[in-house]
């Protein structure tokens, strides 16, 4: 049976000043290709130099320096980019997971794989109010830029989650990155990319936006799964149990920097053998 | 037992268990492993000797025998007593999602439904429970008393179960129970307020369902927390809806919204760098 190919990508720029975003980075990434493994799946990464030091020699089953190759009119503050280029460099039909999501069961795989769709997400999730700059500016931004679709855009009542991303039909594919590419080259020039703390003091992303809520737009008369049909259920509690029993994972935003957590994956990482190698890479 | 034709279109050319073929049922297509094929009584003798089936059978671990149990994609179509089936065997699969074909709101004799038939969409967490958040749809039925309504914005709470102990409400002969329900018009209440009629006063098609919005009816409950379908009336205003006491005396109410609020307890996500712990599954 042909093995399921994945793909991961590190941009280490946005964060080569914090070392305790690096040792996390390495951990998380590395437990996440240990999951895989241990499911048969090929994984290969697309990083730059420092990220290669991180990570070689844990399992991926090729590391391309790709984010050397990124743009210096791209700002770090797009840390996802490298996502593009990694879709973009690797055949259809792979998927991207981030280095934060854990694939633990074969049950997984099948909702990800093995079904007739154009693209398949983590999940929909509806349009959270704290994302400000979705209305105020993105949207706008993304109305006046997007190429070549000729339609008015709107926003969408929800995004696309894109802890897991996979094309399984090259015109989407190409669609999704093309406009990606483009359009953070022209978000790096605008003062609204970083973080902005708006009235309920939250911050937005627009960069976060450019990715989820575009994709949204691009898929909205296409076939999409999704691994996590959490839009149906609004409880954390069920979302859990859920993602429990199909056997999936992703740390969220800030949760990987929790102790606790941390020291969960650790003792993952020991029992997959990994953790001294990781600490040396880090070391 | 089915007798499910192989379609031409994929021909079956090996017994490895992990190879796909393209099952045709009722006109429909299914796309399953051989394992997962002879586990649903798919009858393979067109391509294979009956001694080659009972060896490829002998490696099966479990049988399935319909091929709802199988993993799709797709909503799956089910009788009210299939899914409980299904619930009660634990032959739920994670993620799924499950349209009740032949729901409708079946009370006791204490109380009036007029039962108005419309599907109820349902998420199985795991392989013996469901979500309680549920959606509805549309019956493919002529004269649908409900066809100018839009059931794809409700928003309902749902249990398999018909507990008389939880709803005073419900019926042993129910299809389960809708205990929260909000229309597009923001209209909410404890029960299905589109079928049944609190007191002999119906709601439903007037004062509720687009003749007015957001109107609530407060969750009302016995002093052993037995959820009771308030005693309703209405004022000279039809858009004030008064709750008075049940016919047990005392009463306890909270507010329906809060049966759709997600958990306080678990917030949204948030990738903002003030975000709280929250990941999805387990490490």
């Amino acid at each position: 049976m042909e093995k399921h190919h994945f793909v991961h990508s590190l941009w280490t720029a946005p964060m080569q000043s914090d070392k305790r975003k690096l040792e996390v980075t390495a951990l998380v990434y590395a437990l996440s290709v240990a999951y895989l493994k241990r499911l048969g799946c090929s994984i290969n990464l697309h990083t730059d130099s420092l990220g290669k030091k991180l990570l070689d020699g844990i399992g991926y089953d090729h590391i391309y320096l790709s984010a050397e190759e990124i743009p210096n009119t791209i700002s770090p503050k797009i840390f996802a980019y490298p996502k593009s280029m990694a879709l973009e460099k690797e055949p259809v039909g792979t998927v991207h997971i981030d280095g934060d999501v854990f694939i633990k069961t074969e049950e997984c795989l099948d909702r990800i794989f093995n079904h007739d769709c154009e693209c398949v997400v983590q999940s929909f999730e509806t349009l959270l109010p704290w994302l400000q700059s979705a209305k105020t500016f993105m949207i706008p931004f993304l109305a006046e830029n997007l190429l070549s679709t000729g339609e008015k855009l709107e926003i969408r009542d929800y995004d696309c989650n894109t802890g897991v991303i996979g094309f399984f039909n090259d015109e989407l594919k190409n669609l999704y990155i093309s406009n990606y590419q483009e359009l953070a080259k022209k978000l790096s020039k605008y003062e609204y990319l970083y973080f902005v703390q708006n009235q309920y003091g939250k911050f937005d992303c627009p960069d976060f936006v450019l990715e989820q809520q575009m994709l949204s737009y691009l898929t909205r008369n296409r076939k999409v799964r999704c691994v996590l049909p959490v839009d149906s259920i609004p409880y954390m509690e069920e979302r859990n149990e859920l993602a429990k029993h199909i056997g999936y994972t992703h740390l969220l935003g800030p949760t990987k920097y929790d102790e606790d957590v941390i020291e969960k994956v650790k003792g993952r990482l020991e029992e997959f053998g990994l953790l001294e190698k990781v600490y040396k890479n880090i070391k | 037992m089915p007798n499910l034709k192989i379609s031409q279109l994929e021909k079956v050319t090996n017994m490895d268990p992990d190879s796909f073929v393209l099952v045709v049922q009722n006109g429909k297509n299914y796309r399953m492993s051989i394992k997962e094929a002879i586990a649903a009584y798919v009858d393979l003798s067109p391509y294979y000797t009956k001694e080659e089936t009972e060896e490829a059978l002998n490696s099966v671990d479990t049988r399935i025998d319909t091929l709802e149990g199988l993993a799709t994609f797709r909503i799956i179509p089910v009788s009210y007593l299939d899914l409980r089936r299904l619930r009660d065997n634990g032959d739920l699969v994670p993620g799924q999602q499950y349209r009740i074909t032949d729901f409708a709101t079946i009370v006791n004799s204490q109380f009036e439904s007029l039962e108005l038939p419309f599907d109820i969409v349902v998420t199985a967490l795991s392989s013996t429970r469901l979500s309680s958040s549920a959606s509805a749809l549309h019956r493919d039925i002529p004269d649908d008393t409900l066809k100018d309504f839009d059931l794809s914005s409700w928003k309902l709470k749902y249990s398999l179960d018909n507990d008389t102990d939880k709803f005073n409400w419900a019926s042993e002969d129910g299809k389960g129970v809708i205990y929260g329900m909000v229309d597009e018009f923001n209209n909410s209440a404890p029960f299905d307020f589109y079928s049944i009629y609190p007191e002999g006063k119906p709601l439903f098609p007037y004062p509720f369902a687009g003749s007015s919005y957001n109107n609530t009816i407060k969750e009302v409950r016995g002093a052993d927390g037995q959820m009771l379908l308030p005693i309703v009336y209405f004022t000279e205003d039809v858009n004030n809806i008064e709750v008075s006491k049940n016919s047990d005396g005392e009463f306890v109410a909270y507010n329906v919204a809060d049966l759709f609020a997600t958990s306080s307890d678990s917030p949204s996500p948030d990738p903002s760098p003030y975000g709280t712990v929250y990941y999805i599954g387990e490490i």
